[in-house]
C-alpha cells in the first residue's frame, strides 16, 4: 500500500509541475494550433558585365492553367469563349483546347492543362526588356492564321529597323522584309481575308517597338469568370543576351537525386526538390555564392482567445526564423561591347572561338565561342544535361571552344624558338636552308611552302612561319626539352580562369610510350616543334602566353570576375588572387621574339601582313593546323536523312584549323587577342582578319597615344596589300596532295613505311 | 450479518463510491469527447458500463469454489481466442487486438488480465507452501503468465502484455519469493530487455517512443515542436497531450475553450488519452479527485486482501488491485509525460467495452470477497 501511495504521489507531483507551475506556458503553447516553418528561397544573384549590364537575372514568368478536375462539361463552351476573348487565340488553338477539355478521361487524374506559358506582363517576350506604358495602340489579330498586324506607320517604313515596307501580295497590308513585322489597317486579314480581331495594346517594348497587352493583368481582373483557371508564377533564370556569352555564363538546371544526396549519410539533403543549381560556366563555378542562403519563416496559426495571444511574439522569436540571404551579385571583367564585336567578327565562320584578355592583368575582356546556344532554353530542363563532350550536335554548340584544347599549330613555334635560344642551340642569326621539305628518320616532313623559303634565319622563319627551320630546332631540342619549355612558358597549365577549362596536352616520350601504339619515335619532336600532331592548347592559354611575351615575360593570371557587389552596389574587397609569374626567359630573347612577332604582321612577307589594324600597331602569329577529320559515327547516323548537310559537314571537316594570336599595341601591349577558327582554313587569311576587327574596335573606343604614328602606315599597307595578295597566294592554297583524315592510329608510322608518304597525317604544316 | 449490513461497512462503501464515481466521470468525460469528435461513444460505453455493473452484481454473488473450477477453462478459452486474434483479428491502428463477435468487438487480452489473476491465485493457493517460492517451483506460473504475455505482445500490444505480467508479478511478490530467486529474476528481466532492444523484438515505433520520452524528460517541453514532423513525429501524441494537460492549470478551463484548444489535436482522446481531456477541463483540482478515486479503489482491494481469510481471496484481491493500479499508473504517467507512450487504457475512463467489463468484473470479485469474508 505504501508503494501505491508513493507512486500516486509521484504522479501528483508531476501533475502539479505540469498544471500548476508550467501551466501558463503550456496554455500559451496550446493556443498555437499549427506552427510551421516555411522555406523562403533566396533569390539567385545576378551576373553583370564590367559596365554593369545585367547578363543573368531572375524574372517572374506567368502561365495560365486550367484544372480539368473542376471543369464541368457544360462550362467548356463558356470557358473557351472567355479565354478567346482575353488571350488572342487562333481558331486552331481554341479547337485543340476545346477537344482537350472534352476529352473522355477521368478528370481527377488529369494534370493541370497549361493554356499558355510566358504570359506578357512586365517584360517583352522577345527581348526581355522592361515594357513601358503607352497610350493605346490599335492592333489587329487574325483568329485563323494567328498573325497580328500593327497600324500602318506614316512613313511606310518599319518603325523598328526603318526598312522600306513591302505590300503583302493579294491583300491590303504591308510587311517589313527584314524583321517580318506586318502592318495593316484593313478589317480583313490580307492572307486569308477573315475578319480581324480588333483591340488595343497599352504596353510597348522600348527596344523592339512591339506593342503588347498586359495579359496577366487582364486575366487577373477577369479570373472570377473562370473559377476553373489559375495563374501560376515562377521565378525563371533569364539571360537577356541569349547567345552572346552563353558559354562563360553557363546555365542553371533542376537538381537531380545525385545533387541532393548529402555529403555524409546522416546529414539532411543538400537541396530542396525544386532547387536549381548552376550546371556549367560561371553559374556552376560560383554556384554557392550566387545561390545565397534560403531563409525560414515561422508561420503561426493560433486558436483560442485573444488574451492567450499575448507573448506570441516571444514565442515566434524563440522559434528562430532564419533570414534569407540573397545570392551575391557578381560583376565580370567582360566587356560586352567587345564581346559583341567578337561575335559579329565571327559571323562568317561555322565554328571557333575568340578570346581577348587584358595583357597586363589577365582580365578576360571577351570570350566568345561559336556556335553558341541559348541558355534560357537550357535552364529549367529537368533532365540533367550530359557532358559537353557527349554532345553530338553538328559544330558542338555546347562546347566552349575558347577553353577547349586544339592543336596550336604555328602559334606554338615560339616555344621551340625560345627554347633553342635559351638552351644556346642557335643564335638569332643561325641560318638553315629550307628547300620546302625536311627529310628525317626516313620520311619527308613538308614545309607549308612547297617552293621553300631558301636560307632563313630565325626572325625570317617566324615571320614567314617556315616549318623546316623549326624541324631543325625540334630535332636538336628533342621532345622532352620542348615539353619542359612549353610548361615553363605557361602551356599545359591552368590559366586561372574561374570556369572549367581544358589544360591541353604536352606529349613527352613517356606519354607516347603509354598512349600510342608503337611508342615514341624521334619524328614526333619535329611535329611538336611546329605545334602539330598530339600537342594541344586552348585559345585562352595561347592568349595568355602571348600576353607574357608581349609584356616582357610576366605571365598573367586570367580571371573573368571583378568581384561581388555589396548591398550598395560597390564591389566588395576580393580575396587575394594568385599573382602572375615571371617567365624564366632572358630579356634579350623576349625582345628578339617580340621583334619577330611584330614582323609577322607588319613586315612584307609576314604571314599576317594583310591584316593590320588601322589605329594601332599589332604584333602576333598565325597558325594553321592540319586537322582533317571524318565526322563521328553518331553524327553520320544522325544526318543520314540529310545527305546534303552530311556532305557539308564532311567537307568542312577536311579544312585546317586557323589560328591567330596577337597583342596590341605592339610596343606596350594592352590587349591580347586569340582567334581560333575550327576547320576555318589558314591563319593569315581566315583568323587574322577577325582579330583585326576586334583590335580595331577596342582601340577605336580606347584610343592609344601612339595611334597617330601608326596611322600613316595605312597607305603603305594598302599599297603593299595588293602585292601581298599575289605573293601569299601559294600559302593560302591547300596542299596539293590529298589530305588524309587526322588519324592517331600509328599504323602508317615510318617504321613500317620508311619512304616519303605524301600527306601523311599531322606532319605537314601550313602557316 | 446480512449481506446488506456487510455492504454498509465503511471500506466497502468507499470502494463502491469509487467504482460508481469513476463510472459517472467516464460517462461525463465521454460525453464531452463526443461533442468534440462528433461521435456516439458515450451511448455505447453507457451500455457497456450497465452490462458491466450487472455482471459485477452477478459475480459478487457467485460461489468462489465454482469460480475456481471454471477459471482454468476460462483461461484456456482466452488463450485460444488470443491465438485466434492473431489470425482473424480486426486490425485497428496497425495492431490486431479485437475479435468481431456479432455487434461487439471484444478484446480477449483485456479479459486475460482478470483471468490470469484468477488462475495464478488458484495455482498459488493449491500448491501453498510455508517457505517462500523457489525458482524451479515457479516454472508453471511463469509459463501460465508467459504464454498470454507473448501472444498479446505479438498483436502487437506491448502495454497490455506488460500489464498482465505486472499483475502476475504482483501476486507472486505478495505470496512471497526467495530473495535469491528475486535477484536472479530481476537480472534475467534486465538482460532480456537489453536483448529485446538489441534484436528488434521491441518494435521500432516502440523504441522511438521510448527514446522521445527520454529526450522529452530531459528538456521538459519548454519549446513547442515546430510541427514539421507532423504525424510521423514520434513525440507528437505525447506532446499535444502534455500541452492539453498543462493548459488545464489549477482549476481547469471551460468546455468551449477546451474544445477549441490543442485538445482537438490530441489523438485517441476518447481512449488512451482520456485523461488529457479530463485534466484540461478540470485542472489540477479535478485530477486530484480522480486520482483519489483510483487510490481509493486500490486501497479497497488491498484492504480486502489484508482481511481475507483465504489465501486465494487475498491473492485474487491483490491481482485486481494490481490490474487497476498498473493500468492507472502507466496510463496517467504516459499522459502527463512521465512514461513513454504505450497503449494502456485508463480503467473505466477510457472508451472500450472489454476494458470496462474487466474492471467491473474485478470490482464484482472484490465485492464478493468483501461480503463473504465474515461468513466463516
Amino acid at each position: 500500500m505504501a508503494g501505491v501511495f508513493v507512486a500516486v504521489l509521484v504522479l501528483i507531483a508531476r501533475l502539479v509541475i505540469v498544471q500548476g507551475v508550467m501551466g501558463a506556458n503550456y496554455e500559451k503553447i496550446a493556443t498555437i494550433e499549427r506552427v510551421g516553418k516555411v522555406r523562403s528561397p533566396a533569390p539567385r544573384g545576378q551576373i553583370k558585365g564590367a559596365d554593369g549590364t545585367v547578363l543573368a537575372r531572375n524574372l517572374e514568368s506567368h502561365s495560365l492553367e486550367l484544372l480539368p478536375a473542376k471543369v464541368k462539361p457544360e462550362r467548356v463552351a463558356a470557358i473557351v469563349a472567355h479565354l478567346r476573348e482575353l488571350l488572342d487565340m487562333t481558331d486552331a488553338e481554341v479547337e485543340s483546347l476545346r477537344s482537350e477539355l472534352l476529352r473522355d478521361a477521368d478528370p481527377r487524374k488529369r494534370q493541370p492543362l497549361v493554356v499558355r506559358r510566358d504570359l506578357v506582363s512586365t517584360h517583352c517576350p522577345y527581348d526581355s526588356s522592361q515594357l513601358e506604358l503607352t497610350s493605346e495602340v490599335d492592333y489587329r489579330f487574325c483568329p485563323v492564321c494567328g498573325r497580328s498586324f500593327e497600324p500602318v506607320p506614316n512613313r511606310k517604313a518599319c518603325p523598328f529597323d526603318q526598312r522600306k515596307l513591302q505590300a503583302i501580295p493579294g491583300g491590303d497590308g504591308l510587311r517589313c522584309p527584314s524583321c517580318e513585322r506586318e502592318f495593316s489597317s484593313a478589317d480583313q486579314c490580307p492572307y486569308d481575308h477573315h475578319a480581324l480581331h480588333h483591340g488595343h495594346h497599352n504596353l510597348k517594348c522600348p527596344l523592339c517597338q512591339r506593342s503588347f497587352n498586359d495579359e496577366v493583368a487582364v486575366l487577373r481582373a477577369n479570373l472570377h469568370l473562370l473559377p476553373e483557371a489559375r495563374l501560376q508564377s515562377e521565378i525563371q533564370r533569364e539571360y537577356p543576351f541569349r547567345f552572346l556569352a552563353s558559354h562563360l555564363l553557363g546555365y542553371v538546371g533542376y537538381v537531380t537525386d545525385a545533387d541532393r544526396a548529402p555529403l555524409l549519410p546522416w546529414l539532411p539533403p543538400r537541396f530542396a526538390l525544386t532547387d536549381r543549381i548552376g550546371r556549367t560556366g560561371l553559374e556552376r563555378a560560383f554556384d554557392q555564392a550566387l545561390r545565397g542562403i534560403d531563409g525560414e519563416q515561422v508561420v503561426v496559426r493560433r486558436s483560442g482567445t485573444d488574451e492567450s495571444a499575448k507573448g506570441m511574439d516571444d514565442l515566434v522569436a524563440a522559434l528562430q526564423p532564419r533570414p534569407t540571404v540573397p545570392g551575391l551579385t557578381m560583376r565580370l571583367t567582360l566587356d560586352l561591347e567587345l564581346q559583341r564585336v567578337a561575335k559579329v567578327a565571327m559571323k562568317d565562320v561555322f565554328s571557333g572561338a575568340a578570346v581577348v584578355i587584358d595583357a597586363r592583368s589577365g582580365e578576360v575582356l571577351a570570350l566568345y565561342s561559336k556556335p553558341s546556344f541559348d541558355p534560357n532554353a537550357m535552364s529549367g530542363k529537368r533532365a540533367p544535361h550530359g557532358k559537353t563532350s557527349a554532345d553530338t550536335a553538328a559544330y558542338a554548340p555546347l562546347l566552349d571552344k575558347a577553353v577547349h584544347a586544339f592543336p596550336p599549330a604555328s602559334t606554338f613555334k615560339v616555344v621551340a624558338a625560345i627554347a633553342a635560344l635559351e638552351e644556346g642551340i642557335v643564335t638569332p642569326t643561325t641560318t638553315f636552308h629550307c628547300p620546302g621539305y625536311y627529310d628525317f628518320g626516313g620520311r619527308r616532313f613538308h614545309c607549308h611552302s612547297k617552293r621553300g623559303h631558301g636560307d632563313v634565319n630565325m626572325r625570317e622563319a617566324i615571320r614567314s612561319s617556315c616549318d623546316v627551320y623549326f624541324y631543325h630546332l625540334g630535332e636538336q631540342l628533342g621532345l622532352d626539352r620542348l615539353e619542359q619549355w612549353s610548361r615553363k612558358l605557361g602551356f599545359g597549365e591552368s590559366t586561372g580562369i574561374e570556369i572549367y577549362e581544358a589544360l591541353g596536352r604536352l606529349p613527352t616520350r613517356e606519354w607516347y610510350a603509354q598512349h600510342v601504339k608503337g611508342g615514341y619515335y624521334p619524328g614526333f619532336a619535329l611535329s611538336t616543334a611546329v605545334g602539330q600532331k598530339d600537342v594541344t592548347a586552348t585559345p585562352l592559354q595561347v592568349a595568355r602566353v602571348y600576353s607574357a611575351l608581349g609584356r616582357d615575360g610576366i605571365l598573367p593570371n586570367v580571371t573573368l570576375v571583378q568581384g561581388f557587389e555589396g548591398a550598395d552596389g560597390k564591389l566588395l574587397p576580393r580575396l587575394p588572387r594568385p599573382q602572375g609569374r615571371d617567365l624564366p626567359v632572358k630579356s634579350s630573347t623576349l625582345r628578339f621574339i617580340r621583334n619577330a612577332l611584330l614582323a609577322v604582321v607588319n613586315d612584307e612577307g609576314g604571314t599576317a601582313y594583310a591584316s593590320q589594324p588601322t589605329n594601332v600597331m599589332m604584333a602576333g602569329k598565325t597558325g594553321t593546323a592540319q586537322a582533317a577529320q571524318r565526322p563521328r559515327a553518331e553524327m553520320v547516323e544522325r544526318l543520314k536523312a540529310d545527305p546534303l548537310a552530311l556532305g557539308r559537314l564532311t567537307a568542312w571537316m577536311q579544312n585546317d584549323h586557323a589560328w591567330f594570336v596577337g597583342y596590341a599595341p605592339a610596343e606596350d601591349p594592352e590587349i591580347t587577342v586569340a582567334v581560333f577558327v575550327e576547320h576555318g582554313g589558314s591563319g593569315g587569311h581566315n583568323a587574322a582578319p577577325i582579330a583585326v576587327k576586334i583590335v580595331e574596335s577596342w582601340f577605336a573606343r580606347h584610343p592609344h597615344a601612339k595611334a597617330v604614328e601608326v596611322a600613316p602606315a595605312k597607305g603603305r599597307k594598302k599599297a603593299a596589300a595588293a602585292a601581298q595578295e599575289l605573293d601569299e597566294t601559294p600559302i593560302a592554297d591547300p596542299e596539293a596532295e590529298p589530305t588524309m583524315p587526322h588519324d592517331e592510329d600509328p599504323a602508317n608510322r615510318p617504321a613500317d613505311e620508311p619512304h616519303d608518304i605524301p600527306g601523311d597525317s599531322g606532319d605537314e604544316v601550313l602557316p | 450479518m446480512s449481506v446488506l449490513a456487510r455492504i454498509r461497512q465503511p471500506s466497502t462503501l468507499i470502494g463502491l463510491t469509487c467504482v460508481f464515481g469513476l463510472c459517472a466521470i467516464a460517462i461525463e468525460n465521454l460525453h464531452f469527447a463526443d461533442s468534440m469528435l462528433g461521435t456516439t461513444y458515450n451511448r455505447t460505453q453507457t451500455i457497456w458500463i450497465v452490462i458491466g455493473l450487472i455482471c459485477a452484481g452477478v459475480t459478487a454473488g457467485l460461489d468462489m469454489q465454482f469460480v475456481r473450477r471454471i477459471s482454468p477453462i476460462v483461461y484456456q478459452v482466452l488463450v485460444v481466442l488470443l491465438v485466434a486474434v492473431l489470425f482473424f483479428g480486426r486490425e485497428i491502428n496497425y495492431s490486431k487486438r479485437w475479435l468481431e463477435l456479432g455487434p461487439a468487438n471484444i478484446q480477449p487480452s483485456e479479459f486475460m488480465k482478470i483471468s490470469i489473476a484468477l488462475m495464478l491465485a488458484d495455482w498459488f493457493d493449491k500448491r501453498r507452501s510455508q517457505t517462500p517460492w523457489k525458482l524451479r517451483q515457479l516454472l508453471m506460473p511463469i509459463l501460465l503468465m508467459g504464454v498470454p504475455v507473448a501472444l498479446i505482445n505479438r498483436e502487437p500490444d506491448l502495454g497490455t502484455s506488460v500489464c498482465v505480467a505486472l499483475i502476475a508479478i504482483g501476486q507472486l511478490l505478495y505470496d512471497g519469493v526467495q530473495r535469491r530467486t528475486l535477484v536472479l529474476a530481476l537480472c534475467v528481466v534486465l538482460i532480456g530487455l537489453g536483448l529485446a532492444w538489441k534484436f528488434d523484438v521491441i518494435r521500432d515505433y516502440q523504441k522511438g517512443r521510448a527514446e522521445t520520452w527520454w529526450h522529452a524528460m530531459q528538456d521538459d517541453g519548454q519549446t513547442p515542436d515546430t510541427g514539421q514532423g507532423g504525424a510521423n513525429h514520434d513525440n507528437w501524441q505525447a506532446e499535444k497531450a502534455l500541452w492539453a494537460v498543462g493548459s488545464g492549470r489549477v482549476m481547469g478551463r471551460p468546455d468551449d475553450e477546451a474544445r477549441a484548444s490543442v485538445l482537438r489535436h490530441v489523438p485517441f482522446v476518447h481512449t488512451d488519452f482520456a485523461l488529457a481531456c479530463f485534466a484540461e477541463r478540470w485542472g489540477l483540482a479535478g485530477c486530484l479527485v480522480l486520482f483519489g478515486l483510483y487510490l481509493g479503489l486500490v486501497w479497497w482491494a488491498l484492504h480486502i486482501a489484508d482481511r481475507a481469510q483465504e489465501r486465494f481471496d487475498a491473492l485474487l484481491a491483490v491481482g485486481i488491485a494490481g490490474l487497476i493500479f498498473w493500468q492507472f499508473f502507466i496510463n496517467a504517467g504516459m499522459v502527463i509525460g512521465l512514461l513513454p507512450v504505450v497503449g494502456v487504457t485508463l480503467p473505466l475512463l477510457s472508451y472500450g467495452g472489454s476494458s470496462a467489463l474487466t474492471v467491473l468484473l474485478g470490482a464484482g470479485f472484490l465485492l464478493n470477497i468483501a461480503t463473504r469474508r465474515k461468513a466463516r
